[in-house]
């Protein structure tokens, strides 16, 4: 391939100029707007701004259990839903990259599905299956395998099934271009070598995975720990987490400083499973 | 003996995890054709009833086409930037090339909820909450992801080779692009577009924030319904016909330009 | 069991998806020998050696090794050493911990691994101090990793998958002699796969060619070059390979050639002298080495001469004879006075095959 580029440089910067300058104006600047805001405060009963630096709204999230016990919900939420996600992305990725044939694409198609339907109406299909009186609960009663109907919808159960269902693309998409890039010879080579499946997997497939792996898992422990729609549909209201807390500051109580507050703190833990994401990369990545 | 027995539980696995991946979908589009007053699956009776009342609706009628509005002009607007900043940087290989792509992409990782109680402030400041070009600038900023990524892998597959190919035969820049280019790149538009979209109608994350009440696209009616009266079966009937439009588009995507393997 | 050879396969069969892959395949190996398995893509070479490794099961027959039963034996428990095409070192790993790979795998550890790891190393010509990882080489340090990898484990067998396909040609020269030389001081018993003739020929004891999932003929590289049991082999064999053309009988004394030019040969190349009837269709194979080119003379076929090629000490010429091509291969010094001359095959028995079934025709005293 040659270097010399196709187009003249201040060519290039006209094409790239528009969308560059709308994502940092429209996207990164409000991020930084953010932070600002979340060291202001709101006068009381108005929507006007008080710009005197405060670390009241930090104080107020880390002070009172009711939003530490968002978080911690949250948190072990997002990481429960981020396994099970692993669980099962992993034998459908695997199948797809090898087995499927010529349905790979379809089927590829198939899973990004909810990715595409938007957050709300998969689980209005959910709420179906879950509720009381729904699928679920008629086809377990029907068989006889219960007596009275297994609370699925309103409690963190129903929260967790949506959410993997909801995010299972995330991490799907990562594996299947993982895996793609990985030559089947490296397994058989293992095994010509003396590797048992268990080996196999234990030192070349998954050291080999980890990136996608890693990848996929802070796809959808950000997703999770960012949701709100999934939990408020699901949990009817009754599954506090951190994100229906800050929606809740930002689009009902209309307490913006606080909101944004809310969010940093959101990103915070977003920057540290990133790093933590990293740090896992670099230690099993490449060593052996 | 053993291995065909392990591969059918392997199937059988496969085959599960799919169905509970598409089964909310599926129960959807069933339960739309229930005759009965509650929503439920399978469906006792079968009827239409629920998709007249949709399109009886006033408030329906508008938010859908609020929607279909909203999806129209972010698609084009985010599609056209996305196609010519791929163009850019694929072709111009210039040296901010990664620290672009990672500008663009970034709503894609990032979490969009966050950013929407941002600009809901920022909106607020300049009196732009509610508004139709408030409206559309977030849509533009949150599709134009899903476009860049498809157009930039779409552009690395078409060999630069053909286009000075084209070249050396005499073709103009403009007749490079008009002959060679652009129909290469057919199938990659065409998926970033149909992703646009239905990323723009759907969404109810960014919309729910900051639109205001002028503008309230269907995901957001459906939305503060279902938190407010819980669910009713004129919306089981729309979100049908919107899953099932979402389901058929991906699958002629898939059919006729592979878009799965772009996405 | 004595009189059983060193690895012995019977009956072998597998088939994909309804197409035949291997077919009733017999082959049996002395230890310490170098085997050659030679044809082109598709014949079923690839599948024997996957079914050899235990990467794939077969339908049917058997293999042994070493006097025991291996056909069910899954591939971890083989000990037969294996060398991809591509290599497949593995990319998070360095150099020396691909190599160990299999000694862990053995349980073998500490001082004896590093001991081997540094023997395999130093038997590919490889530095046993070389820190870097697979990605950091060439494509022939590649090769020799992977080789020093599968002996590393003291394979009883050991398989190279088309070894030397991925390297240039310059180092495709030296590597298949390496092979041929690490193979004489291991004393390992080798089977290489490979779609090259000059690159069997060079390097086995035996070669054993494949057509079709078939077993063709199995033999030292000097009797399959002298005696090729099919038309396909003779077809196949030596650089530029025998020409086969096509003749019909049309009297005991002379053949037709390929658009009804008529050819009197020498005494010892006549229809009656081979025990081919009037009418009967066959191909005589005629090694480009071994034609004469003259201006006249009883015995010549008439040629008209094509394209010259020069390569060096020879000259490749290319001749037409009726409607059809013969390459010769004649010193580079050699004038060749065109536009037509007369091509003289050698004075010895010729190679004759059946043009229907490609079989070789006995050869009558």
């Amino acid at each position: 391939m040659n270097q010399i580029p196709d187009i003249k440089p201040h060519t290039t910067a006209m094409l790239v100029g528009p969308a560059a300058a709308l994502m940092f104006g429209v996207f990164v600047l409000p991020f930084l707007f953010l932070l600002v805001l979340s060291f202001w405060s709101q006068v009381p009963g108005s929507l006007q701004f008080d710009t005197y630096l405060t670390v009241l709204n930090y104080a107020r999230i880390f002070g009172d259990s009711y939003y530490l016990g968002g978080l911690w919900t949250t948190l072990w939420l997002s990481g429960l839903v981020t396994v099970i996600c692993l669980l099962l992305a992993m034998p459908l990725a695997r199948w797809i990259v090898l087995r499927a044939g010529p349905a790979k694409g379809l089927l590829i198609g198939l899973s990004i599905l909810p990715l595409v339907c938007g957050a709300l109406l998969p689980t209005l299909g959910l709420v179906n299956l879950l509720s009381p009186l729904g699928f679920i609960n008629g086809a377990l009663k029907s068989l006889g395998l219960i007596q009275s109907s297994l609370p699925l919808l309103g409690n963190i159960t129903g929260v967790a099934i949506g959410l993997v269902q909801a995010f299972l693309p995330l991490m799907i998409l990562p594996l299947i271009t993982t895996m793609e890039r990985l030559p089947q010879e490296y397994e058989k080579a293992a095994m010509s070598l003396g590797a048992r499946r268990l080996v196999v997997w234990q030192r070349i497939i998954l050291p080999l995975l980890l990136p996608g792996i890693v990848a996929g898992s802070l796809l959808v422990f950000c997703a999770s720990l960012t949701a709100f729609v999934t939990p408020q549909v699901l949990g009817q209201g009754k599954v506090v987490t951190f994100a229906s807390l800050a929606y809740q500051q930002a689009a009902l109580v209309l307490d913006w400083p606080f909101a944004s507050a809310l969010a940093i703190v959101m990103l915070i833990f977003l920057g540290l499973a990133g790093m933590l994401g990293a740090l896992v990369t670099r230690k099993f990545g490449k060593a052996s | 003996m053993k291995s065909r027995f392990s591969d059918a539980m392997t199937l059988a696995v496969v085959l599960a995890i799919l169905l509970f991946i598409l089964a909310p979908i599926l129960v959807l589009l069933f339960s739309a054709f229930d005759g009965g007053n509650i929503f439920r699956f399978p469906p006792r009776t079968y009827s239409l009833r629920w998709f007249e009342a949709a399109f009886n609706h006033p408030e329906y009628r508008s938010s859908l086409w609020i929607s279909t509005l909203l999806g129209v002009i972010a698609t084009v607007i985010a599609v056209s930037l996305a196609s010519l900043a791929a163009f850019g940087l694929v072709r111009g290989r210039p040296r901010y090339r990664f620290a672009v792509e990672v500008l663009l992409l970034a709503p894609l990782t990032l979490p969009l909820v966050v950013w929407a109680i941002a600009l809901l402030s920022i909106y607020a400041e300049l009196g732009m909450n509610g508004t139709l070009t408030g409206l559309i600038l977030a849509h533009v900023t949150i599709t134009l992801p899903f476009a860049a990524r498809i157009m930039i892998a779409t552009l690395n597959e078409i060999d630069p080779r053909l286009e000075a190919a084209a070249k050396s035969l005499g073709a103009t820049p403009v007749q490079v692009l008009r002959r060679i280019t652009l129909p290469l790149a057919l199938p990659g538009l065409l998926s970033s577009s149909a992703i646009a979209f239905l990323v723009s109608f759907n969404d109810v994350v960014v919309t729910t924030l900051i639109a205001g009440a002028g503008w309230i696209t269907f995901p957001v009616r459906t939305f503060s319904r279902l938190r407010t009266e819980g669910i009713d079966p004129t919306t089981i009937a729309i979100g049908a016909m919107i899953v099932a439009f979402t389901l058929l588009l991906i699958l002629v995507g898939q059919r006729l330009f592979q878009l799965s393997r772009r996405f | 069991m004595t009189g059983f050879p060193y690895l012995r396969i019977r009956s072998l069969g597998k088939a994909y998806r309804g197409a035949t892959a291997l077919h009733d395949f017999d082959l049996d190996v002395e230890q310490g020998a170098f085997v050659a398995l030679l044809g082109p893509s598709g014949c079923g070479k690839s599948t024997l050696l996957q079914i050899l490794s235990g990467l794939l099961e077969p339908d049917r027959g058997e293999i042994h090794l070493a006097g025991a039963d291996i056909t069910r034996l899954p591939p971890w428990r083989r000990n037969i050493g294996l060398v991809f095409q591509n290599y497949a070192l593995f990319p998070h790993l360095s150099i020396r911990q691909n190599v160990r790979f299999g000694l862990d795998m053995l349980g073998i550890k500490g001082k004896e691994a590093d001991a081997r790891v540094d023997e395999a190393l130093e038997m590919v010509g490889l530095d046993p101090a070389l820190a870097r990882r697979p990605s950091e080489l060439s494509g022939g340090q590649q090769q020799r990793v992977a080789i020093a990898r599968a002996i590393a484990i003291r394979p009883r067998l050991l398989l190279l998958d088309e070894p030397l396909s991925n390297l240039d040609a310059v180092l495709r020269q030296k590597v298949r002699l390496e092979l041929r030389q690490l193979h004489d001081r291991t004393g390992i018993t080798t089977i290489m796969v490979t779609h090259d003739q000059a690159e069997a020929l060079a390097t086995a004891d035996r070669v054993a060619v494949m057509e079709a999932g078939r077993l063709l003929q199995y033999e030292a590289p000097q009797g399959l070059y002298r005696n090729p049991a099919t038309a396909f082999i003779a077809g196949f064999i030596g650089s530029p390979a025998a020409n086969l053309l096509p003749l019909v009988a049309r009297d005991t004394a002379s053949w037709t050639l390929p658009g009804g030019e008529l050819w009197q040969p020498d005494a010892a190349l006549t229809p009656a002298r081979n025990g081919v009837a009037a009418g009967a269709a066959c191909l005589m194979a005629l090694r480009p080495e071994t034609l004469a080119l003259g201006s006249l003379g009883p015995g010549g076929l008439p040629v008209r001469i094509g394209a010259i090629e020069f390569t060096g000490g020879d000259q490749l010429v290319h001749v037409e004879a009726g409607q059809a091509r013969l390459t010769l291969r004649l010193p580079a010094g050699t004038r060749v006075a065109g536009p037509t001359a007369w091509l003289f095959p050698p004075i010895q028995s010729p190679l004759l095959f059946d043009a229907n079934t490609g079989r070789r025709l006995p050869t009558p005293h």
